[in-house]
């Protein structure tokens, strides 16, 4: 599985390093965001979300991270089962389509 | 239990949603909510003014889970079996008198701004008591304190100053825009209801992130502030304490949030797409409040980021009245550690941190909680 580091640049708007067709890549990403929002370094694609503490605001700052970083919309509506990293990925929508418009009015 | 309590809960519930329904109109809750007696619930809004409307909200769209939180004391109290066999106009006229009854204790003041805003303050007691001013973060109802208010109006008399943005009356998006957001306002805010009700040697609340404008008005007008405490504060300490996980997520969504109407719509959805957790049962109508629309959101995070952002250090540091700083050493929003700083850097700071308790047990105004302000006011210096 590949694992791409989440580099914290979150002020970047565009940064679209990932595409829907990448999914070992977009979970990796994925799960780097989640480490860093849960704090959990050991925390695995598979592991659920919730039972490492993630509440609505960190599952809502994951998924603002991803949008500005990543260029996806992860819908939590889409995820049956556990909030996993992986089922997140998986519950990617088009590319940023409703992504933070930031800086406009 | 009898009926009339049942009565009384059903009203403090739909009250609960007062002043958000006269901000934003009619809100539309889950069915689920009005299932055991519609009738019942149906009359006591019609009595209280409260334009509240039911409706099954899984019927294809997503579920908005800020209603089903909004709704969940509606729905509890008018589950009680105390209610059955009761006749909703019963219900209804008792309503209106727990109105009038509360109509008569408070006071609502609106203070006009020089830069357009208006600011509401709610005020109970005798005019002539002794004055305890509440600070309370951003867009929150004065119903948030209502046990403080309860339990302190005998001797004192008790303002609630609510934020800028958080009137209770229609306010369209435009009037919001007008006027200025920045934290200095808001700290403003406070010192002009002070002056425009003519307080003297007041004992100022902070509440969570309202410590904010409390440490600011300390600081700035000793003149007219005898002592302050903090509560559980929720403020910017820069690097000098820790903050939560609540914190930083609060923190860096509502800074987001607060970019535009879009951004904050966008983030809104996400946060109420699920179950809203951390929202406890009785008072979580209340706290939950400004995520109800996005207009109401875009506002809590325009404000409350700028407060955020504001550090307090210095202010903290040039304070010269007598504090009392309060959190509790598992408080799972606001880090104990930014108390126990804030404590440290105010001048003579009092510093009481309590083995356990929940954030938001400062707004239930809790015996112990109640029990350390009365002896801080008995001897503040």
């Amino acid at each position: 599985m590949s694992r791409v580091p989440y580099a914290g640049n979150h002020g970047a708007k565009h940064a679209v390093i990932v595409n829907l067709d990448a999914r070992p890549e977009l979970t990796g990403a994925v799960l780097g965001i989640a480490r860093h929002v849960v704090g959990a370094d050991a925390l695995d694609a598979d592991d659920d979300l919730v039972s490492h503490g993630a509440g609505s605001l960190a599952l809502a700052r994951i998924i603002a991270i991803a949008a500005l970083e990543l260029g996806v919309d992860l819908d939590l509506g889409r995820v049956s089962g556990p909030l996993t990293p992986s089922a997140l990925a998986r519950s990617a929508r088009s590319p940023a389509a409703s992504r933070p418009n930031v800086g406009t009015a | 239990m009898t009926a009339a309590t049942a009565f009384d809960e059903l009203t403090d519930a739909i009250l609960q949603l007062d002043g958000l329904t006269k901000q934003v109109g009619p809100v539309t809750l889950p069915a689920e909510a009005c299932d055991r007696r519609p009738d019942t619930v149906a009359a006591v809004c019609r009595e209280l003014e409260v334009p509240l409307r039911f409706a099954h909200l899984s019927g294809g769209a997503a579920v908005d889970h800020s209603a089903v939180a909004l709704a969940r004391k509606i729905g509890s109290a008018q589950r009680s079996p105390k209610l059955t066999g009761t006749d909703p106009r019963d219900a209804a006229a008792a309503a209106g008198r727990r109105r009038q009854a509360e109509a008569a204790r408070l006071r609502t003041h609106v203070v006009a701004r020089r830069d357009g805003a208006t600011v509401t303050a709610v005020d109970t007691g005798h005019p002539t008591a002794p004055s305890v001013v509440l600070s309370l973060p951003g867009l929150m109802s004065f119903r948030l304190v209502l046990p403080w208010l309860a339990r302190l109006r005998a001797h004192r008399r008790c303002v609630v100053v609510l934020t800028r943005g958080s009137s209770e009356s229609r306010e369209l998006p435009t009037d919001f825009d007008g006027y200025d957001h920045g934290f200095d306002h808001q700290a403003e805010d406070l010192l002009a209801v002070v002056d425009r009700l003519g307080l003297e040697a007041v004992h100022v609340m902070g509440m969570c992130a309202g410590a904010a404008a409390a440490v600011a008005a300390a600081s700035r007008r000793p003149d007219r502030i005898a002592s302050l405490s903090l509560w559980h504060a929720d403020v910017e300490l820069a690097d000098d304490a820790a903050r939560t996980d609540h914190q930083l997520n609060l923190r860096e969504l509502l800074e987001l949030a607060a970019q535009s109407r879009d951004t904050a719509e966008w983030i809104r959805s996400k946060l109420v797409s699920g179950p809203m957790t951390g929202v406890p049962g009785g008072l979580g109508p209340l706290v939950v409040r400004p995520y109800a629309t996005t207009e109401l959101f875009y506002r809590y995070a325009t404000l409350t980021s700028s407060t955020m952002r504001w550090d307090c250090r210095a202010a903290a540091a040039a304070i010269s009245r007598p504090c009392l700083v309060v959190s509790s050493s598992d408080d799972q929003l606001a880090h104990p550690e930014g108390s126990r700083r804030l404590a440290a850097v105010v001048p003579g700071a009092r510093l009481a941190e309590l083995p356990s308790g929940h954030h938001l047990d400062v707004f239930r105004a809790t015996p112990a909680h109640v029990g350390l302000l009365r002896s801080f006011l008995d001897r503040p210096g």
